[in-house]
């Protein structure tokens, strides 16, 4: 007899009988229920317990008054020999001199299940398919009896709508969350293909980057720019995640990147949850709340959102704020100043892992460096030692690393590219979506008529509003170049910039950059006026700055005194900012080349850098002196440019 | 078999135990089925879990041996593969109680242990002489070397599928992922309410 079968057996007896002698009104009794007598008794380590056999009254004993004064509780043993023994009476005597009565389920219940499949990942197709302009909706009716595009109710319903759509495609649960324990070991070295993101390689002083962090849970890393800190923090991010010891932290970073470290996290590690905490405040106390890994924030929403969000319900304002593992701090100089309110509020935020991050030289600036370790590691530097530069330099040893793109030299290639995503400021987005609307509307009514030139004509106008907004003179990108410069000078090195509108694009800038003395190169220069130029550039270090036009700073000079290249916009034959590039990148030049390359998030910039990628293959068929709309025929079909506004094609139409 | 090894997924089905006030004279324990489907990297591609079967003392009790077993296997086991969106190409358990899921699945499994580890089938009328088994020695990779069960009757599931394994199996370390499903657990069972 099988021990199941026997299980079974016993079941069924025990039921049968239960269910025939007691009934439901003595107690409420659940079916396939058994009484036992005292808990007590089964706590005793009895060797087999297998088999109750209960008190068994008629059915006419039963009344109110019952009490079970006599359990017998036999124990089997089931070798085959049946010995059966009686332990009633030894449990009486210790046990159940006064028998409780409760009861229990036989059954184990079947659990609920939960779970995810990994293969759908979610997307934000869906949110761009969204945000692109519909020409019907534009005339839709609505039942307040206007246009439903005009009307205030309809409008603030879609954006309702939307920041609910928004929210769940953001949201995650807890099979989101255990997604990076999940994944295989990263191992030390990232050695295995697998843990590395495809197309994607670490450098091996990044690797050793990647582990200093690692085995620092208070450390600063100030790689010289352009070395990969960020990428670097969330290869440690990964390792640790992976490893269950971080579950939610905290990521703050100037506004000008944050669109791009929430990229990098999800080019670099998919796995990770990430939400970037912005928007309208209600949104963001949303994203506050919401479980995700990782939640990224800029200092200006740290210090306006955390005291708000923390301080209602606390008396103490100097709380500590405790429910995140780890906070990364990028541009950590930020903190510099002890006072300011964006320090205080980030000091109360009490994380196990701190790490900065910085590509300012700090080891010279031993205050800066004492009010920045104030938070990695409080205590650590007082202010009264700022004077003792070797003795500071030498305590942070073990908590700091600093690597200059020379000591990278050997494992660097000679150019690096790097693609950085901003998103436009609020202006510059308001500007750039009338112009779109309107836009598509002539475009629409255009009919047949349509031409590729049309269409090229708007899509250059939105890249100027990217570049810069002629209304309000915002510029993301701006924005993000002025804090580079800064640190490129402070490294003694100087950068190219570089647009397809020089005049309005570059123009614009150039007045907001005169202590960096920019040069202003372009077609109209004549040629005594360019070699100037090229020579000031090249000798003068007044000049910190070149502002050049694509198309005259692609041939022929030489700037390799600059080794930091910033792209505005980009032409769609992308041999164009290669040849621009060429200015930095050729003999003589003695440092890595950077090539930065700025895009808008949620604009044309990004539908066309999605098709071109998609297309990277037609690239290497494409003739380098081909003009900017020859490339595009080359590159595109006339559906695909159409498609970038959502607009079909109409039944005649001419491409060429 | 380029081709087919990139379509072979695995299944590794556990039983994850958690004291709930540490292991001691006054703990109690429960158990969560669950199953991570992988690809042959051990890329996660599907995660499923139960939510905690909390046995009585009583039931623990009556159950005897037979408890944990039916856990896996009845409670556990069917029900997870039952559920699953994607159906693995095999499924690795390393706890004897899931041996019987392979009666009522078509689904390939075997059962894993490192090489030198006493096969103790404790709750199965089956006795080791019982069991088709086959070594796989992961010298070379520097990895412990394993060995593969199947009941008797099914030792096609390793005879059919072990090229499969072996190439599989040098990549990684197929114990490996378990650790990862106690790891998903542990945070399951802390932070979402539902499984505390």
């Amino acid at each position: 007899m099988s021990r199941v079968s026997f299980l079974n057996i016993l079941k069924s007896s025990i039921f049968k009988r239960i269910n025939y002698l007691f009934i439901k009104s003595f107690f409420s009794m659940k079916q396939k229920s058994i009484f036992l007598i005292d808990k007590k008794a089964i706590i005793i380590n009895l060797p087999q317990l297998f088999s109750l056999k209960l008190y068994s009254p008629f059915k006419e004993d039963i009344s109110e008054n019952l009490c079970i004064s006599s359990p017998e509780i036999y124990t089997f043993s089931l070798n085959g020999d049946l010995k059966v023994e009686k332990v009633t009476d030894n449990l009486l005597d210790y046990f159940l001199q006064a028998p409780s009565i409760y009861y229990f389920d036989v059954n184990l219940e079947k659990p609920l299940k939960k779970g995810r499949l990994y293969t759908e990942e979610k997307t934000n197709e869906d949110q761009k398919k969204q945000r692109l302009f519909n020409y019907k909706e534009q005339f839709e009716r609505c039942i307040h009896g206007t246009i439903k595009n005009w009307c205030s109710i309809c409008k603030e319903k879609k954006l309702e709508e939307e920041t609910q759509k928004q929210l769940k495609l953001k949201q995650f649960n807890i099979f989101d969350l255990i997604f990076p324990i999940l994944q295989p070991p990263l191992g030390d070295n990232f050695d295995n293909q697998i843990v590395i993101p495809e197309g994607k390689s670490l450098y091996n002083f990044q690797i050793f980057g990647v582990k200093f962090l690692v085995e620092n849970n208070r450390a600063l890393l100030g790689d010289e720019m352009g070395l990969g800190k960020s990428i670097q923090a969330i290869m440690a991010l990964r390792l640790l995640y992976r490893q269950a010891i971080l579950k939610y932290g905290l990521i703050i970073c100037p506004k000008s990147v944050l669109i791009d470290w929430e990229k990098k996290l999800k080019e670099w590690a998919p796995e990770l949850r990430t939400l970037t905490v912005h928007g309208h405040k209600n949104l963001r106390k949303i994203y506050w709340n919401s479980p995700a890994h990782i939640h990224l924030a800029t200092y200006d929403t740290i210090r306006i959102d955390l005291t708000d969000l923390y301080d209602k319900n606390i008396s103490d304002k100097n709380s500590k704020i405790n429910n995140y593992d780890f906070t990364i701090l990028d541009e950590i100089q930020r903190i510099k100043n002890p006072n300011t309110e964006t320090t205080k509020t980030i000091k109360r935020i009490d994380t196990q892992i701190r790490w900065g991050l910085s590509g300012t030289p700090l080891e010279n600036k031993t205050e800066e460096l004492i009010a920045i370790f104030s938070y990695l590691i409080p205590g650590f530097l007082k202010y009264e030692d700022a004077n003792r530069q070797t003795y500071i330099k030498e305590k942070i040893k073990p908590h700091f690393l600093r690597r200059r793109l020379k000591d990278a030299m050997p494992d660097l290639p000679e150019k690096i590219q790097e693609d950085i995503w901003l998103d436009l400021n609020e202006n510059q987005r308001n500007t750039y979506e009338i112009t779109e609307r309107e836009g598509v509307i002539k475009l629409t009514e255009l009919g047949d008529k349509i031409t590729a030139q049309n269409i090229i004509s708007l899509i250059n106008q939105l890249k100027q509003i990217c570049n810069i907004d002629p209304n309000s003179s915002e510029s993301c990108k701006f924005e993000y170049l002025y804090e580079k410069l800064d640190e490129i000078i402070e490294h003694d090195a100087k950068a190219l910039v570089f647009s397809q509108f020089p005049n309005v694009t570059l123009k614009l800038i150039e007045p907001k950059l005169q202590r960096f003395n920019p040069l202003f190169f372009d077609g109209s220069l004549s040629e005594t006026k360019r070699d100037e130029y090229v020579e000031k550039f090249q000798n003068d270090n007044k000049n910190k700055i070149m502002l050049m036009s694509v198309k005259a700073g692609s041939q022929g000079i030489t700037l390799t005194r600059a080794n930091f290249v910033y792209h505005f916009d980009h032409w769609w034959n992308p041999a164009t900012s290669e040849q621009a590039e060429g200015r930095a990148h050729r003999i003589g030049q003695s440092k890595p080349v950077l090539a930065f390359h700025l895009y808008t998030t949620d604009t044309i910039e990004e539908r066309i850098y999605d098709l071109l990628e998609k297309k990277k293959h037609i690239f290497k068929y494409i003739i380098d002196d081909l003009s900017d709309t020859e490339s595009i025929k080359k590159i595109l079909t006339f559906e695909e440019l159409l498609g970038l506004f959502n607009l079909k094609k109409p039944d005649k139409y001419s491409y060429h | 078999m380029e081709n087919n090894l990139e379509n072979f997924t695995l299944g590794f089905l556990d039983l994850v135990e958690i004291y709930e006030n540490g292991k001691g004279t006054n703990y109690s324990e429960k158990y969560f089925g669950a199953i991570l489907i992988t690809d042959h990297n051990s890329v996660p591609l599907e995660f499923r879990c139960t939510h905690p079967i909390r046995p009585s003392i009583v039931q623990k009790q009556l159950y005897g041996n037979m408890l944990l077993p039916y856990i896996s296997t009845n409670l556990c086991g069917l029900p997870l593969l039952n559920s699953l969106n994607l159906k693995p190409s095999i499924l690795i358990v390393q706890k004897e109680g899931f041996l019987d899921v392979r009666e009522n699945s078509d689904i390939p499994l075997v059962y894993l242990k490192t090489s030198g580890e006493i096969l103790d089938i404790q709750t199965s009328s089956d006795d080791s002489s019982n069991f088709f088994s086959e070594f796989l020695d992961r010298k070379l990779e520097k990895l412990k070397p394993l060995k593969l069960y199947t009941k008797n009757k099914f030792k096609d599931d390793i005879k059919v599928n072990i090229d499969y394994l072996k190439d599989i199996f040098i990549k990684f370390d197929p114990l490996e992922p378990f650790e990862r499903i106690r790891k998903a657990i542990d945070m399951i069972s802390t932070q979402d309410e539902r499984f505390k």
